[in-house]
């Protein structure tokens, strides 16, 4: 990370102190303002002093009311009083509020939440006043119970891709796992048919699904298509009555656009609000005519644009979140009139804020925020298209930021990850295929920062770093490098807004990473371990990624996709010149692995029925596939892991029970053979790692059932506000 | 063609249909024709003899052909006359990027000596209005200048014969090999940061600072083949010698932005860039 350069003003600090003037003749004129400007200086702070025992002497007399005459409604005038006149001292400010909000506690007066969700909301600086506020608003001051609340589907299926139906019985989503079909969940009777064919997990000419909504009416779906091989996307609308894979109507398809996602459709019908992202990686908010594809752009915005956009019921507003600026995920909620005449901040916490969604009657904006501290449910009354009076919270530790929409009976469904993932290092014996000793976490005494992974040894085994993503794993991405004899643990922050894997450059000086940058630009980029500052090796908006150090730390080796077909390319650091190694079938997320000799490449290739792991000769030559499996088994391409000697390599796959499996798979002569090591609550999609010397494994393990889920919230809106 | 709110303004194809405007400035008709007339107005000058338009004519889609431009007596200007083009979309004012609303912008080029140099108060008592009234009226004026409606927007748009093939080739290279896109993205080509290119710096020297260590607002490009001369100093008269700047990696200097460094450009390329930068030049509603 850059530092800033240290400046010094010139000449002895003392020099230059008002009470020695330097010994120089000085004009008569020059003496007297000398003069007069250091009896102004001692004059404010006489001042500055008797303003603050004015300030102690008000607030004792307001405490004095409230604990001694037990007068509460004067002494919240007074408090009124002390907020009022001292508002440029933040600090008497805050706490002049947190003293009103106690006196209504003890009133039992329910504007003590107001008050602290404004100290909150104004005041988050003032630490003491807002661990006063936030541990009341912890409290739960929510609309009901929890009972309302239920999970309605778990488990590895559950992807956050979709909307829920009008009426809560219906739900989209991306079969992520096997087929790669948008499909529709029936939640009352847990059965799910496909909405497209084919995708791009299944032999043949194929294409894909991302984003889809569900029609206000509930009887259409409109889902974003790309095509393999051709530019740009397309948005499909099919009926959601009816069987498998029902007809669709496209709309004129857009090529100069590499995501256009479909968040929310208009109440008539007539309209679809969209995240449009650019090839230039300009983000546009706009609207999409349902009728012919026709495009408005309502507005530019951060590449990464909206988490959700949702149309008031009445139609005449659209509510989003955006990030506040490039270096962090802090989220600001917006209402812009759907005509683009308007826009209102409707949320501006200092916090990570997503829009949740509108109660029933459009008298409510939903978000999520984490400004409490932990992340809950609020809503902000909204009126013409403005915040209209402060937040409260509706309900606490939602555990949610992404919301599925809102049923016309005010259930909201949001999609969950309850697990939190964590590094763990294990000695371990590779000729039994066992671990030694239990495994132990070397973030232990470390303050949390929620989930941790891609664990990654340095050359000489003596470091290892793994990463953290942030609370919504969205980024921006923290570095921690931990010293393995000492335990210590220092961080590095990257001008990166993601990145996958992390490998040493066999210097050890330097971290080589696929990921993307602040301005939403992939490529390939180079870390230094000592400073974090961050370069770039090649910036191209086409897919990048995984990427290792090749020869010597010389050459580099790195993945892109190029017309629907995954490529490992050589690229010499010094000359620029690169060249192709090998091509693969485009899917599958397979890294490129380079032996300890660095005389081949271990990766690997997923072909919709089976997955494959092959061995490139890096000098030339024919690849040669070292293991094939078939569904419902399946490789897990995160991690290829070398063995010290490069005699063979460590892969994981899912079996056919479901259950992680570690195998070793000979790269020159002999059979591949399951380890004894239990990685059945390993994340093996975070990745695992040997130390250079094979003595020591580093993988992510996985609190919590893998898999995510689905909820359903009830019960906390207020009465006026509920649906039918 | 799409219409705002009001129907005010005509925002062309290719610009936002949401324009930030102050709720205390209102677009109305009455006050963009009176933003205008002002606009127009040599009295707004001490010596009556230039208005906002003499160095923002509509006519060169509103700069004025000139390096720097000539205020009152004669005097010269330190900075290049920007064209004041989608200004209603814009966060900061100014080369130096020191204002960020166009209500303060408006009237800072009527006091500055080497433009207008006539203190606001006079300016308001020569037109016969307050100053609120001077700067809410000049402002609702430059939001109306918009530019839009380029064969680039709509070749974006579906229209795949609205670029020629060399400049759709310049078009990849703006977007590519160029890096063009690093500062010049978005709707109106200009991500309305500072950088420092090295344009103010002159063997180690630095000149005029701008926001500091020579760091300057990327300019629009919209209408940049008729907008010339270039740069912060209108130091360059040619899009050809912009180019070539840009291909070398700018101007070495300690604060150079990361994001500039030799390109090695072809010629075939620069061609094309030259070309794509021509298909800017739209529709200008003034």
């Amino acid at each position: 990370m850059k530092t800033a350069p240290t400046r010094h003003i010139g000449g002895d600090r003392s020099s230059r102190s008002l009470c020695k003037v330097p010994r120089m003749e000085v004009s008569d004129m020059r003496k007297k303002a000398i003069t007069v400007m250091v009896a102004v200086i001692l004059l404010a702070g006489a001042v500055i002093a008797q303003q603050k025992r004015q300030q102690d002497i008000d607030l004792q007399a307001a405490i004095r009311t409230e604990t001694v005459d037990g007068d509460l409604n004067a002494a919240i005038k007074q408090y009124g009083a002390i907020a009022a006149k001292y508002k440029m001292d933040r600090a008497t400010a805050a706490s002049a509020l947190v003293h009103i909000a106690e006196c209504y506690q003890k009133m039992g007066d329910d504007q003590a939440r107001k008050i602290y969700e404004e100290v909150l909301r104004n005041y988050s600086d003032q630490k003491d006043a807002a661990a006063t506020a936030t541990a009341y608003l912890g409290r739960a001051r929510v609309v009901a119970p929890a009972r309302g609340d239920r999970a309605v589907w778990t488990g590895p299926e559950v992807d956050l891709f979709g909307t829920i139906s009008p009426d809560g019985r219906f739900l989209t989503y991306i079969d992520w796992l096997k087929t790669g079909r948008l499909m529709l969940r029936d939640l009352n009777n847990g059965t799910s048919r496909p909405l497209t064919k084919p995708s791009w997990l299944e032999p043949g000419p194929s294409g894909g699904a991302d984003y889809s909504t569900i029609s206000h009416d509930g009887s259409q779906v409109a889902y974003e298509w790309w095509d393999t091989g051709v530019s740009g996307d397309e948005i499909r609308i099919a009926p959601l009555q009816g069987g498998e894979f029902p007809p669709f109507r496209r709309l004129p398809r857009h090529d100069d656009v590499n995501l256009m996602a479909p968040y929310d459709w208009s109440p008539d019908g007539k309209w679809l609000a969209m995240f449009v992202r650019r090839t230039d990686l300009t983000g546009q908010i706009a609207l999409m005519s349902t009728a012919d594809g026709t495009l408005r752009v309502l507005k530019s915005v951060d590449w990464r644009g909206p988490s959700k956009i949702f149309f008031s019921p009445d139609g005449k507003y659209i509510a989003y979140d955006l990030a506040v600026d490039e270096t962090t995920d802090n989220r600001h909620v917006f209402v812009m009139s759907s005509d683009g005449s308007r826009e209102t901040v409707a949320v501006a916490h200092p916090s990570h804020s997503t829009v949740m969604g509108w109660s029933p009657d459009g008298r409510q904006l939903l978000f999520s925020s984490d400004v409490s501290g932990s992340r809950g449910l609020w809503a902000i009354p909204v009126e013409d298209g403005k915040a209209h009076g402060s937040a409260s919270l509706v309900k606490a530790d939602i555990g949610s930021e992404w919301s599925l929409g809102m049923t016309t009976s005010g259930a909201l469904y949001v999609w969950k990850d309850p697990s939190a993932t964590f590094v763990q290092v294990a000695p371990v014996d590779l000729t039994t295929g066992t671990l030694l000793a239990k495994p132990t976490d070397p973030a232990t005494g470390q303050r949390f920062v929620a989930s941790r992974g891609r664990p990654s040894w340095s050359p000489d085994g003596k470091f290892l770093t793994y990463t953290s993503c942030g609370l919504t794993g969205g980024g921006p991405c923290t570095i921690f490098v931990q010293t393995r004899e000492t335990g210590f643990v220092r961080e590095i922050h990257p001008r990166l807004s993601y990145f996958q894997q992390l490998r040493w450059s066999p210097d050890g000086r330097t971290l080589i990473t696929g990921g993307t940058d602040l301005k939403g630009r992939r490529g390939v980029y180079l870390i230094d371990v000592s400073s974090g500052e961050t370069s770039t090796v090649i910036n191209r908006t086409d897919p990048s990624g995984y990427a290792e150090f090749g020869l010597n730390g010389q050459t580099i080796l790195y993945r892109r996709r190029q017309n629907g077909v995954l490529v490992i390319m050589e690229r010499d650091l010094t000359s620029g010149v690169e060249r192709e190694v090998i091509r693969t079938p485009a899917s599958g997320s397979f890294p490129v692995s380079v032996s300890p000799d660095h005389r081949y490449v271990a990766s690997g290739s997923n072909e919709g029925p089976t997955s494959s792991l092959l061995l490139v000769p890096l000098g030339g030559g024919e690849p040669r596939e070292l293991l094939r499996v078939a569904q419902p088994e399946v490789l897990i391409g995160s991690t290829i892991a070398w063995i010290p000697d490069g005699s063979a390599v460590i892969v994981g796959k899912v079996g056919a029970d479901n259950r992680n499996e570690l195998w070793l798979v000979p790269t020159q002569a002999g059979q591949p053979r399951k380890l004894a090591i239990d990685a059945s609550d390993w994340n093996l999609q975070e990745g695992f790692r040997l130390r250079p010397d094979g003595k020591e494994i580093a993988f992510v393990g996985q609190a919590g059932k893998p898999g995510s889920e689905v909820w359903a919230l009830e019960n906390f809106l207020p009465a006026s506000s509920a649906g039918r | 063609m799409r219409l705002l709110f009001l129907s005010v303004l005509v925002i062309p194809l290719g610009l936002d249909l949401y324009m930030p405007v102050p709720e205390e400035n209102p677009l109305v008709a009455e006050r963009v024709e009176l933003g205008r007339q002002l606009f127009n107005d040599r009295r707004l000058s001490r010596d009556n003899s230039i208005s906002c338009a003499s160095c923002h004519d509509p006519a060169r889609a509103f700069s004025d052909g000139r390096a720097v431009p000539t205020g009152v007596f004669g005097r010269e200007g330190r900075r290049n006359a920007p064209a004041l083009i989608n200004r209603g979309y814009g966060r900061l004012f100014f080369w130096d990027g020191r204002i960020q609303t166009l209500e303060e912008q408006v009237l800072k080029p009527i006091q500055e000596p080497t433009e207008m140099d006539l203190p606001v108060d006079e300016a308001s008592a020569r037109v016969g209005m307050a100053a609120s009234d001077l700067s809410r009226a000049l402002a609702s004026y430059v939001r109306s200048i918009l530019s839009g409606d380029s064969p680039y927007d709509r070749f974006i748009n579906g229209d795949r014969a609205a670029l020629s093939v060399d400049q759709q080739a310049g078009l990849q290279v703006f977007r590519g090999k160029g890096n063009c896109t690093a500062c010049h993205v978005g709707p109106n080509f200009t991500d309305e940061k500072l950088h420092d290119t090295g344009v103010a710096w002159h063997e180690g020297q630095l000149g005029d600072p701008g926001a500091g260590n020579g760091r300057f607002k990327t300019p629009t490009l919209r209408e940049v083949a008729r907008t010339g001369p270039y740069m912060h100093d209108g130091s360059f008269n040619t899009l050809q010698k912009v180019v070539d700047f840009y291909d070398h990696g700018g101007n070495g200097n300690p604060f150079l932005d990361p994001e500039l460094h030799r390109l090695s450009l072809t010629d075939a390329e620069k061609r094309g860039l030259l070309a794509f930068l021509e298909s800017l030049s739209g529709t200008v509603n003034r």
